[in-house]
């Protein structure tokens, strides 16, 4: 599907559904290696449901800022989430950002999702799983395939004596042989915001095993977008901060509500976050 | 003569009195004045922010959950306290003091540090008490995935941190009551329960009501222990004033929402401070 030294295999990449997630997730949890993908409140899971929300199509807020959470892409990604967490471990609910990664080192769990400091932190401390991981596109849904993306700025302070020399600076960091140093330093785990330069040999070059980041920058038909998207950014963050999305899934399938409470409870909360 | 001696000791109190000026009457005060802003800062609102939070479901299981959490945890904290106090005093004179201190050191350890290590101890991956469960054949817990057994483990670190504190003030206090009152219970024929109920309880009503009322107003403001250990969650399932206030007015960039939140306590903690402390002063005269 995504060999470590070539392009992805299309016929089978184009396989690779959250359908077949489910079914890879099913037959995993029957050997006794459970996928983990967390459902709780701190970042990467709140990514993790938004790329799972895009994929199917769920938008909770739209482009012009209306609530657009009562539809059925939204019952449908819940209905997927109650499946994939019955076959996953019942703390998910509660995993903060480290606990994917402990999970993963600890060789109790097949897959996380995850970008790959999961895979430096198991080099480091247990390399006997490091040489087993492989990082590689999340899967396609309906929509799409979604991979999730938080992106970080850059800027120069309003009251900044010397605005000139930081433009310089920050235009220095821009070139294509600053991204590759920070990239380089960061083991692979950068990743730079502009397609053009993900083209760097650094995830090529990063073992054991070899090739395990061949297939970490987004490329092909995967989509980079932020949990909260297309909402305004304003309300976006909000929806981002308080995890509404792990909230609608903690609900249905933890709490036992019913697709249309969780609607309601979202659209109030939705409701609340649009206040001025 | 008694005149300088007021003005001495005003000026003498006058440093703490800087203090909590500035680090409790001012941040209260900015914090109703900030609950009556909008979102933006930009507009005065009146009770708006209260109205809205009061049609708010998750507010009110915040409340609930508050109070479940504060009086449940009092309550463990005075009667584990208050046996320990009993075990503590018991020993013999030699030994107390090395008990006291072995005693004391959950409530000494900064909160947040042992927190860590509570948390790591429930960790989903590693946690040691489902290691030790699984050794006797026991499937492990979710200890903070599942909503009643997180709420069960910020109940239980609570505990854990804060009776100590109730082990020392009812030491000291078991430590005044008079032992003849005890010589005469027994001529009179009384069993433990009785002097326990008829002598040690009297005589210790005043301490136990002021530390209950101190600790239920410390454990509702709780935020360390929730934060560190659930940061409010499951579902928002173990969420207490303090920690919800953080999410909605600093994570959530609503501040006068935040703001409105924590004053919600304010009432509660005052009317509950009134009625104690009235009870109190009663008896104190009475004696």
């Amino acid at each position: 599907m995504y060999p470590a030294d070539g392009p992805p295999d299309k016929a089978l990449a184009d396989r690779w559904t959250w359908d077949a997630f489910l079914d890879a997730a099913r037959k995993c949890h029957k050997a006794g290696f459970p996928f983990g993908i967390g459902f709780g409140t701190t970042a990467d899971s709140v990514d993790s449901a938004g790329a799972m929300f895009a994929a199917f199509g769920a938008a909770l807020v739209d482009r012009k800022g209306s609530i657009a959470v009562d539809s059925d892409a939204t019952r449908a990604v819940l209905d997927y989430a109650k499946r994939l967490a019955a076959v996953m471990p019942p703390d998910v609910f509660a995993w903060d950002d480290a606990s994917n990664n402990k999970w993963l080192i600890s060789g109790k769990g097949a897959l996380i999702m995850n970008p790959p400091s999961a895979w430096a932190v198991a080099k480091r401390d247990n390399p006997k799983v490091a040489e087993q991981l492989w990082t590689f596109p999340a899967p396609r849904g309906p929509k799409g395939r979604y991979q999730p993306g938080l992106n970080y700025f850059w800027g120069i302070w309003k009251f900044s004596r010397n605005k000139a020399a930081a433009k310089s600076l920050l235009a220095f960091l821009s070139q294509r042989s600053s991204v590759e140093r920070l990239v380089v330093a960061s083991g692979g785990f950068d990743m730079p915001p502009f397609a053009g330069l993900r083209d760097l040999g650094i995830w090529s070059q990063v073992a054991p095993p070899k090739g395990t980041l061949r297939h970490y920058p987004p490329s092909g038909d995967q989509i980079v977008s932020v949990s909260g998207m297309p909402a305004p950014p304003a309300i976006g963050v909000q929806i981002y901060t308080q995890a509404i999305m792990t909230k609608m899934i903690a609900k249905f399938v933890q709490a036992g509500d019913s697709a249309s409470k969780v609607v309601a409870w979202a659209t109030s909360e939705l409701e609340g976050l649009m206040r001025t | 003569m008694l005149r300088r001696r007021s003005t001495l000791g005003f000026f003498m109190a006058l440093p703490l009195i800087v203090v909590l000026g500035a680090l409790v009457v001012y941040p209260a005060g900015y914090s109703l004045y900030l609950s009556t802003l909008n979102k933006s800062m930009q507009r005065f609102v009146g009770v708006s922010n209260f109205t809205f939070l009061f049609t708010r479901d998750t507010f009110w299981m915040v409340v609930r959950q508050s109070v479940i959490f504060a009086v449940t945890a009092v309550f463990f904290k005075a009667v584990i306290g208050f046996c320990v106090a009993h075990f503590v005093h018991n020993t013999p004179t030699r030994g107390q003091r090395k008990w006291r201190g072995m005693l004391l050191v959950p409530w000494v350890i900064p909160p947040a540090m042992s927190t860590l290590a509570w948390l790591w101890l429930f960790d989903p991956s590693y946690s040691a008490f489902n290691w030790l469960l699984q050794r006797f054949g026991i499937e492990a817990i979710p200890w903070l995935g599942d909503p009643y057994w997180a709420r069960f483990a910020v109940i239980l670190v609570n505990v854990w941190f804060g009776a100590p504190f109730f082990m020392i003030m009812y030491l000291a206090a078991l430590k005044s009551v008079p032992e003849q009152l005890y010589e005469a219970a027994a001529i009179d024929g009384a069993n433990w329960w009785q002097k326990l109920w008829y002598v040690t309880l009297p005589m210790m009503r005043g301490i136990i009501a002021v530390t209950v009322l101190f600790s239920l107003i410390v454990t509702f403001a709780n935020f360390d222990i929730v934060r560190v250990l659930t940061a409010g969650g499951p579902i928002d399932q173990t969420h207490v004033f303090a920690t919800w206030a953080f999410k909605v007015g600093i994570e959530g960039n609503d501040i006068p929402l935040g703001a409105c939140v924590s004053l919600f306590m304010l009432p509660i903690l005052g009317a509950a401070a009134v009625v104690i402390l009235r009870d109190v002063g009663r008896r104190g005269a009475e004696a």
